[in-house]
């Protein structure tokens, strides 16, 4: 039963870490689902505060963008990892963790400026549905910033040489890329929160 | 009862063909049959005792709803009988036999035999849709225009019944004029509960926010005990109610009592006074001053009422004097305060005079 | 429990080796027991219930505690009672069933088991401060800060929480187990039924646990924030919980029912010594099952209001369900046809399972047409249906599952006799409790009253099932004895007691660390069975036997992080510091987990090799 590396081999052949991940998010996906239609359910229901209509798609937008781009450079780590380009692979992961920290300064002025006008999660039921939709993804980013750190920290891809061409099951590769796999949805699901809760109401 | 005999002795029959329960041919499906009627004895015995029991209707929704269980009850207890006689006779004639040592057919399974079942399955479940979807549809008929209007307001842990046409309103007692459709309107003041009068009708849930309808017409005379049927709280096994069924002619004496309320001349009673100081707050009375308490449930016509404290116990001056002593004695958790007795350091705000004068006064309110 | 290996890695037996294993038969063993002691409060709660209803007007306990028990007794039941006995089904079976030495994830194992050991704990502890009120669904307005005040409802959401992430953990662990370290020639066609019941159940509650997640959130931010989500005066919808809990609550039956179905289904065949009839449609049926599951979750609200086609459309697909569920009791049928059956204590449990379900089915199928749900919602009658098809079922079930299972688990064999005097006890007073509440249930006698009033007709039935309450109770004792008896003795059982078919029959009893010497050869989905009496190979060869096998190595930060998770949630009611401190531990714990390494000592081939 022993492959390489003391790991057995695996019949479907995918990595045991990566199909976790794939069942970690399809259970997600059914989490942010979930609170998207609780969304939908109260969006009109600003009483007379903050409403969809004062949303501001700038920066939110720009935000998005951030986030995509930060998906961009994880594609690119993880690239770079692959041909054993460590000094860049290192310098992407930053990069992604900066981008995300730039996100989650952008969401925390959002929050702040709302909170200032009165728009809290118990002031309304748009509140609360927005902010518990928003800020459960806020974490979820949050929790993604520190995973990337902490890669950085603890030398992931210490054991791979410069130049080696590292195979797509290489422990080291898998590691980062788990992390590059929940990176991503956590941008998929900024792209359908921010298109179904910031752009529809103004389409 | 007879049909269930003659099935029986015939399952008997079709297990007595095989040798190995040759000698219990017959003697088996005499037993059942008796068991069988001795426990469907036992069941339908004490029908006049079975006040709140769905199965014997007093209201057209109720007897809807009845004309489906039956069927269905019969279809699920001929599967029954099929599936857990087929187990029971396996075990016996299949049975290993010391000596018979060898492999049984390795019989892995049968496509026609399977497909053909689960055919027979989506038939049998095809007809009950049917039966269902018919009865549904009936039911979702919206009254008619000369159903008499009832809303009810579901409270903590008791029912409120205004008869908006008639000016009428009264709590945990509900009159129904027999044969008049009724067009009831569910609100709650603070939980859900749910309103259930087994004999008359199905339940339906009374949800805070909303307003839920549900109507039927009450078919033959009688009192029927209802009760909440959705966990609302600390009282909610307490939380009862009564529907009185009576004639066209009595229903009408029962509103014009409702209506007029208190006898003028009661108004200088010392009963009066307690009544207009301690309990107006929360309870109204038609035909007093004191006509403005809302938290409570209405008392007028509570001389005439059967039962006190939503079911709770019946109404005899002494249970009165009882529950306006101290209400939590006989309902724990009930929000009417305890105004009999010392409550810590605070005294008590009625004497046994006050309550003695009250319970007088309220006797009167029919 | 030591093996004789030659060398290196032995069974230890203290404390700190039960606190760190990450060993799935050593972690079944901890779910079992768990669970059983949870069971027993579980069922005291009920026994006091029961009593109290055995007369009219009964007083020994007041409304308050009756609904305190009521709730508990339901949560309980449901999360830690019958959960924690599949899993440890799970952690038994799933490695031997597929030929593999342990889960994907041992760790992750360890964990899903900690944080359901103090999950479980901190539910519990609720009496001591007021145990949740509200009911196992928890309906707001209800469970509203306005009308239960007090901690209980934390408790309930907090608690819930822990045990749903556990489950959701373990839930991943068994998929990617299954779908990832079956032994070559294991198809996905060839593993057992029970496996297969695994599997779909692990997606049940993948996908249904996040929505009650949500829910019970905006629950908590209701009660502690001030949100009105479920709260009307707040503009909130009440019945907006009701959606998203039985979302959870439906596909959460078939959680429970769906392991014992597997169960049966290897108990059966062994018996009967032939093979399950209809393997196919077996599985199917559970797949179809679990699929369609949660399509019906409004049916716990036909009175709710949400109008006649809402309430057409799950009654449809209600009766829809009714079919797979009876292709799955005919093919048990079929299955005792013309076979050879052996009577012993776990075909018994096995059989009146089949037939105790299909009493709880039809009953269920009865008030799947919403006009008699009208009748039967929230009276004894739904009472009488969950318990037979939850214990009649499941119970019933995972008994069967014990008995058969035990050997293998401690190479011990249960005592037979006093085994079928259990069953007859327990069969007993199961139907003598839970028969009479069909017709309470027809006679008009609502749920969660905690007395009732003489005159209704309802004090002979109610004095009738407490008295089968009590038999019930004297048949747990009963096991507990034969259990006891059990755990001592001689490991005589051998590695094959009952002439099984699948692979954890192809190893001693109970197996080594490692399981299997070498990896199992799979040629069907009987290969014990096949190399014993089909002609094939013997799935087990100890020529082949491997000498450097690498078992995962113990590791104390899964139950670190459950004990970070503990906190973090206790915290919430007991003190905030409390939390933060539980939020730093799950941190630096998953950091140190991340870190360490997975590789253990050596394990050498027992020697016994497996099929003599």
């Amino acid at each position: 039963m022993a492959a390489h590396g003391g790991h057995p081999a695996t019949s479907l052949g995918l990595d045991m870490r990566k199909l976790g991940m794939w069942t970690f998010i399809g259970s997600e996906s059914i989490f942010f689902g979930t609170l998207i239609a609780n969304f939908f359910r109260w969006r009109g229901s600003s009483e007379g505060g903050l409403g969809p209509e004062d949303l501001d798609i700038n920066l939110t937008g720009a935000g998005a963008f951030v986030l995509l781009m930060s998906s961009l450079t994880m594609v690119l780590a993880l690239a770079a990892m692959r041909s054993g380009r460590m000094k860049q692979y290192r310098l992407w992961i930053a990069s992604t963790a900066a981008l995300g920290i730039v996100f989650i300064g952008m969401q925390a002025f959002e929050f702040t400026s709302f909170g200032l006008e009165g728009l809290g999660m118990s002031s309304s039921l748009f509140g609360g549905a927005f902010f518990a939709l928003t800020g459960f993804h806020g974490l979820h980013v949050v929790v993604g910033v520190i995973w990337l750190i902490s890669l950085l920290i603890f030398g992931v891809g210490r054991d791979i040489k410069p130049g080696e061409q590292v195979a797509g099951d290489h422990h080291s590769f898998i590691s980062a890329e788990i992390c590059g796999l929940f990176w991503h949805f956590v941008d998929l699901a900024w792209v359908f929160i921010f298109t179904l809760i910031y752009l529809l109401p103004s389409i | 009862m007879h049909d269930l005999y003659r099935l029986i002795t015939l399952a008997s029959q079709i297990a007595g063909k095989s040798k190995a329960t040759r000698w219990r041919r017959y003697g088996v499906g005499r037993y059942l049959a008796v068991t069988l009627a001795a426990v469907g004895v036992v069941v339908l015995a004490g029908c006049g005792e079975l006040p709140q029991t769905i199965m014997h209707p007093a209201g057209d929704d109720a007897r809807l709803i009845l004309d489906l269980l039956v069927p269905v009850l019969w279809i699920a207890l001929v599967i029954l009988v099929v599936v857990v006689g087929f187990l029971i006779v396996s075990m016996v004639k299949y049975r290993y036999r010391p000596g018979n040592d060898g492999i049984p057919p390795q019989i892995h399974g049968n496509p026609r035999l399977e497909i053909t079942w689960m055919v027979a399955s989506a038939l049998i479940v095809a007809v009950l849709a049917v039966m269902t979807f018919k009865t549904m549809s009936i039911r979702a008929e919206a009254p008619g225009p000369g159903a008499l209007i009832v809303e009810v307001t579901a409270n903590q842990w008791w029912w409120e019944f205004t008869y908006p046409e008639l000016d009428v309103v009264t709590a945990n007692e509900l009159y129904l004029p027999i044969g008049q459709e009724v067009d009831l309107r569910l609100a709650s003041n603070d939980v859900i509960h749910s309103f259930w009068f087994p004999s008359l009708s199905g339940k339906q849930d009374v949800v805070p926010g909303t307003v839920n309808r549900m109507n039927f017409v009450p078919e033959e005379i009688g009192v029927y005990p209802g009760q909440c049927t959705e966990f609302c709280g600390l009282a909610h096994g307490q939380m009862r109610m009564a529907a009185f069924v009576v004639s066209p002619a009595e229903f009408d004496r029962w509103v014009e009592m409702q209506q007029t309320g208190a006898d003028p001349a009661l108004a200088t009673s010392p009963g009066a006074q307690v009544f207009q100081i301690n309990c107006a707050a929360c309870h109204s009375i038609r035909g007093t001053a004191a006509a403005f308490g809302q938290i409570g449930p209405e008392l007028t016509g509570i001389g005439a009422r059967t039962t006190l404290g939503a079911g709770v116990v019946n109404h005899t001056p002494e249970t009165l004097a009882e529950w306006i002593r101290d209400p939590s004695q006989i309902k724990p958790g009930v929000l009417m305060p305890a105004l009999g007795v010392d409550v810590g350091d605070v005294p008590a705000a009625l004497s046994e005079d006050d309550i003695t004068a009250l319970v007088n006064y309220l006797e009167q309110m029919r | 429990m030591t093996q004789t290996l030659p060398v290196a890695q032995t069974w230890k037996s203290d404390v700190w080796s039960w606190i760190t294993t990450v060993d799935h038969k050593r972690i079944a063993k901890l779910y079992l027991f768990a669970a059983v002691a949870f069971f027993a409060i579980a069922g005291t709660e009920s026994m006091i219930m029961r009593t109290q209803l055995a007369t009219p007007d009964g007083t020994l306990i007041d409304g308050s505690l009756y609904n305190q028990l009521f709730t508990m007794h339901g949560v309980s039941m449901i999360f830690i009672a019958i959960m924690p006995l599949n899993a440890g089904f799970f952690n038994l079976l799933v490695p031997l069933h597929i030929g593999a030495r342990d889960v994907a994830f041992p760790r992750l194992n360890a964990l899903s088991f900690w944080m359901f050991l103090f999950g479980a704990i901190f539910l519990n502890l609720s009496f001591f401060t007021g145990a949740p009120d509200g009911g196992w669904f928890a309906y707001p307005p209800l469970t509203g800060k306005e009308f239960s005040p007090g901690t209980g409802m934390e408790h309930w959401i907090l608690g819930l929480a822990v045990l749903g992430t556990s489950s959701i953990i373990s839930s991943l662990n068994f998929a990617v187990t299954i779908f990832n370290l079956r032994a070559p020639g294991m198809k996905m066609t060839r593993m057992p039924v029970f496996t297969w019941m695994t599997l779909v159940t692990s997606f049940l509650i993948l996908f249904a646990f996040p929505p009650f997640t949500v829910a019970s959130v905006l629950l908590l931010t209701d009660r502690i924030v001030g949100t009105g989500f479920f709260n009307p005066v707040a503009g909130g919808d009440p019945v907006l919980w009701q959606h998203l809990f039985w979302f959870m609550g439906h596909p959460e039956v078939y959680v429970l029912i769906l392991p014992p179905m597997g169960i049966v289904s290897e108990v059966l065949p062994t018996f009967a010594r032939k093979p399950l009839f209809g393997y196919t449609a077996v599985v199917f049926s559970g797949i179809s099952i679990g699929f369609m599951g949660f399509a019906v979750w409004a049916h716990h609200m036909f009175a709710v209001g949400l109008g006649p086609i809402a309430n057409g459309v799950f009654t449809a697909i209600t009766m829809l369900i009714a079919i797979p569920t009876g292709v799955k009791v005919l093919n048990w049928s079929a299955t005792l046809f013309r076979a050879s059956i052996k009577i012993t204590t776990p075909m018994l449990f096995a059989v009146s399972f089949v037939a105790l379900f299909t009493i709880g089915g039809l009953s269920g199928m009865m008030h799947a047409a919403s006009p008699v749900d009208m009748q039967h919602t929230d009276t004894y009658f739904i009472v009488a249906h969950l318990h037979y098809v939850l214990f009649g079922g499941s119970i019933f079930g995972i008994l069967a599952g014990i008995y058969y299972w035990w050997p293998k688990l401690t190479g011990r064999l249960l005592n037979e006799r006093l085994g079928k005097i259990h069953w007859f006890l327990a069969f007993l007073g199961f139907n003598i409790t839970f028969g009479p509440m069909h017709i309470l249930g027809n006679d008009g006698m609502p749920r969660r009253v905690y007395t009732y009033i003489s005159g209704q007709g309802w004090d002979t039935w109610n004095l009738v099932a407490t008295g089968g309450a009590y038999l019930m109770a004297l048949s747990f004792l009963l096991f507990a004895f034969i259990v006891l008896k059990g755990l001592r003795g001689e490991k005589s059982a051998g590695d094959d007691p009952w002439d099984g078919a699948t692979l954890e029959w192809a190893t001693t009893s109970p197996p080594a660390v490692h399981n299997f010497d070498s990896m199992p050869v799979v040629g069907s989905n009987r290969p014990v069975w096949d190399g014993k009496y089909g002609g094939s190979p013997a799935p087990m060869d100890p020529a082949a036997a491997e000498s450097d096998i690498h078992m995962p190595k113990a590791s104390y930060w899964p139950i670190f992080v459950a004990l970070g998770l503990a906190f973090a949630a206790a915290g919430v009611i007991y003190s905030y510091p409390m939390s933060a401190v539980g939020v730093v531990m799950i941190f630096y714990g998953t950091f140190a987990w991340t870190q360490e390494s997975t590789v253990g000592p050596p394990a050498r081939p027992s020697g016994s090799g497996a099929g003599h």
